[in-house]
């Protein structure tokens, strides 16, 4: 076996799994956390998920999206280029890239920073505290609609290319 | 499904409240806010792709 095969083998693996639980732990937060801290709080529950659920969530959902980025980008090796110019027959699965790289700017950029400061773990004022609250709650939403047509792009196989031609 | 329910999933993507002309009640709702609007978004913005890559890639 080639070297480059084995990285290929070994990245295509570690980007499923890194995927599975970033993906997984994106649809938690919007189908199952938000509607349960709403309810929580109505009863007063609600800091045993914002104390001992959402950090532990937060820490592998933010790393697990990082992994499965680089993992993708070593997947791709020498056609990384071709997939982000959508160039040389390369363009469905530059597509699932690009989708995947405005998710984790989300995720880095909007998501993290502002769940810090929701948590506490940044100090807030509460007008910052509700300001924050909407940015990730709308950055997060956003990465839910964008997991759709990335999985789909990133998911082409033959099924793909003889139903839809990609 | 009655028709009721199928309003409720729809109208942050499909506003009906048009009639009151009142400017509360014309600020259309944003779909992210809901789950079902978010995931009809995200199956528009699929098609919406799709259309593009089968037409503008090589």
């Amino acid at each position: 076996m080639e070297n480059i095969d084995l990285v290929a083998a070994l990245s295509r693996w570690i980007h499923f799994m890194a995927g599975v639980m970033w993906i997984g732990l994106l649809y938690y937060f919007n189908f199952v956390q938000v509607a349960a801290l709403k309810n929580a709080g109505a009863d007063g529950t609600a800091a045993g998920i914002t104390k001992h659920v959402a950090p532990r969530a937060l820490l592998f959902f933010r790393w697990s999206a990082l992994v499965t980025w680089l993992a993708g980008a070593a997947l791709l090796g020498p056609l990384f280029v071709d997939a982000f110019l959508l160039r040389n027959g390369m363009g469905p699965i530059g597509i699932g890239a690009w989708l995947g790289t405005i998710m984790l700017f989300n995720v880095w950029v909007l998501i993290w920073p502002n769940q810090k400061k929701i948590l506490g773990m940044t100090p807030a004022s509460d007008d910052e505290k509700n300001k924050a609250r909407r940015i990730a709650f709308l950055a997060s939403r956003t990465n839910t609609m964008l997991s759709i047509p990335m999985l789909f792009f990133m998911a082409g196989g033959w099924s793909h290319r003889a139903l839809f031609g990609l | 499904m009655r028709g009721r329910e199928i309003f409720k999933i729809l109208a942050p993507v499909y506003p009906t409240k048009m009639v009151n002309n009142s400017k509360e009640e014309r600020t259309m709702k944003n779909p992210l806010d809901s789950l079902w609007g978010t995931v009809i978004a995200g199956v528009v913005l699929t098609a919406v792709l799709y259309v593009f890559a089968r037409n503008f890639l090589g």
